[in-house]
Order: C-alpha cells, then sequence, then structure tokens
C-alpha cells in the first residue's frame, strides 16, 4: 500500500516536472525567439534545474504560476466571501465584525457587556470590547451622543 | 429509466469526460510547444498516459480545476456569503430586561 502511494506520488512527480519544464519552455521560446543559441542554452539550463533539483524548483514555479494567475481570485474568495461568511469585514488595516458594523446589534452587545461589567461578571476581552466602543466614557458621562457615534463609525471603519 | 441504463449513460458519461480531459492535455502540451511537433508528441504521450490513463482523477481534477480557476466563475461566490447570510442571519443579541439577556449575563 504505501509503495503503492509512494509510486504514485513519484509518477506524479514526474508529471508536475515535465509540465513545469513545458511551460518554461514555452516561455523561453517567446522570450529568445530571435536568439535560437539563447534558446537552446536557457532549454539546458532549466531542464538541469527541474529535473536535476526538481521539487525546490517546482514549488517555485507552482506558487509563482499559483500566486500570479489565482491572486485577485483568492483575495475575492476571502474578503468577500469567507470573511463575511464568518462574519468578518476588511475595514482598511484590519478586520472587523459584522456585529461591530451593525449598530442595533451593536447596541444590544454594549447593553450586554455593560451589564455583566457593572456585575463584575466581564471577561477581558469583552472589557477590551467596551473600551474599543467608548463604553466606558458613556458610563461615566464622558461623551455626548453624536461623539460617540463618530467614535463607532471610527471604528468599523466607516470613517 | 432502469439502473442498468443508468449505468450505461454514466459510462458513456465518463468515457467523455476521459475523452475530453485527454483531448484537454494534448491541446495544452500542443499550445506550449508549438514550435516543436516531435516535442509536442512526446511530451503529450507522456502526459495524457500518466494523467488519463495511469491516474484520470488527478488529470481530470486538474483540468476541472484549471476552468474553475480561471473562468471567473469564482469571482461569483461571494455572492452566495452575501444570499447565506440574509436567508439565515445570525440571531440578534437579547434585549435587555428579557429573561434571554439575563441568562446571557449570568452565563
Amino acid at each position: 500500500m504505501a509503495l503503492e502511494l509512494l509510486e504514485t506520488l513519484g509518477e506524479l512527480g514526474f508529471v508536475i516536472q515535465l509540465l513545469v519544464f513545458t511551460y518554461c519552455l514555452f516561455w523561453l521560446y517567446l522570450t529568445f525567439r530571435d536568439l535560437p543559441l539563447m534558446f537552446g542554452i536557457s532549454s539546458v539550463a532549466v531542464g538541469f534545474l527541474v529535473f536535476i533539483h526538481g521539487v525546490s524548483v517546482t514549488v517555485l514555479v507552482a506558487a509563482f504560476v499559483f500566486l500570479v494567475l489565482f491572486g485577485m481570485q483568492i483575495q475575492q474568495m476571502l474578503w468577500f466571501g469567507l470573511f463575511p461568511l464568518l462574519g468578518y469585514h476588511v475595514a482598511g488595516d484590519h478586520l472587523i465584525s459584522s456585529d461591530e458594523m451593525d449598530q442595533t446589534r451593536l447596541q444590544s452587545t454594549m447593553a450586554l457587556y455593560n451589564e455583566r461589567a457593572e456585575r463584575g461578571l466581564a471577561s477581558a476581552d469583552e472589557m477590551q470590547f467596551l473600551e474599543r466602543h467608548g463604553a466606558m466614557n458613556q458610563m461615566s458621562g464622558g461623551q455626548n451622543q453624536a461623539a460617540q457615534n463618530m467614535q463607532m463609525m471610527r471604528n468599523a471603519g466607516l470613517q | 429509466m432502469s439502473f442498468g441504463e443508468l449505468g450505461i449513460w454514466l459510462e458513456i458519461a465518463k468515457w467523455l469526460v476521459l475523452f475530453f480531459v485527454g483531448w484537454w492535455w494534448y491541446n495544452w502540451v500542443r499550445e506550449k510547444l508549438a514550435f516543436s511537433p516531435l516535442l509536442t508528441l512526446v511530451v503529450a504521450g507522456l502526459v495524457v498516459y500518466y494523467l488519463v490513463i495511469e491516474h484520470p482523477i488527478v488529470g481530470s481534477i486538474g483540468v476541472f480545476g484549471w476552468i474553475l480557476m480561471t473562468s471567473g466563475i469564482l469571482f461569483m461566490l461571494p455572492s452566495f456569503s452575501l444570499v447565506w447570510n440574509t436567508l439565515f442571519p445570525r440571531p440578534m443579541p437579547p434585549r435587555p430586561g428579557t429573561p434571554a439577556f439575563e441568562e446571557l449575563v449570568n452565563r
């Protein structure tokens, strides 16, 4: 069983090397179309690299192709597909929870955490959440509603 | 349609898919090695042998994965996240004064 698996991996590894070599030949041919000597020399060099130092070069080319061709799609899928599905949005330089962007939800969550803080039950994360959203100032009467809303919008990355 | 007929159609579909996968790999090699028909035949022969005859599932995943990634269909996926979140919204936190709120406060 293990031998079969190794054999399969070996065969697939060879095919991947062959595909990478083919792709490199294609690229070299286009690059050195008017310089056959350079095409020949570089083909031998690439063949040596791909088939002798196979694994590292193949991984490098595969990563290059993957990121260059699919980088934008990966970003789109993460930012606008996966993150919203998990309840997060990109807010400038950090991710922000969907809950924090929804004012009604935010106020309910703050009410809950405030109550827990008043009873001494709040965890460190919850206290941090309250501090981040200026709730502590509200408790001490330090901010008016407009300033508090501005702070919320700023925290939510909307300004 | 009987179970046997379904099997026949599945078998036909399998061979059609394999034929398409083989043609796709051959075409890929032909495009890349257009400067040498002999090299095209050698490389295409090796690729088709390993990825269609020996490991058809891996070869098919390669072809259809590539088509999936390069077609732009994946750009549509974010729409499904929005639809999902709309159809199955997270429950709102309970309002203060309700039993559910008290339960959450004292959890």
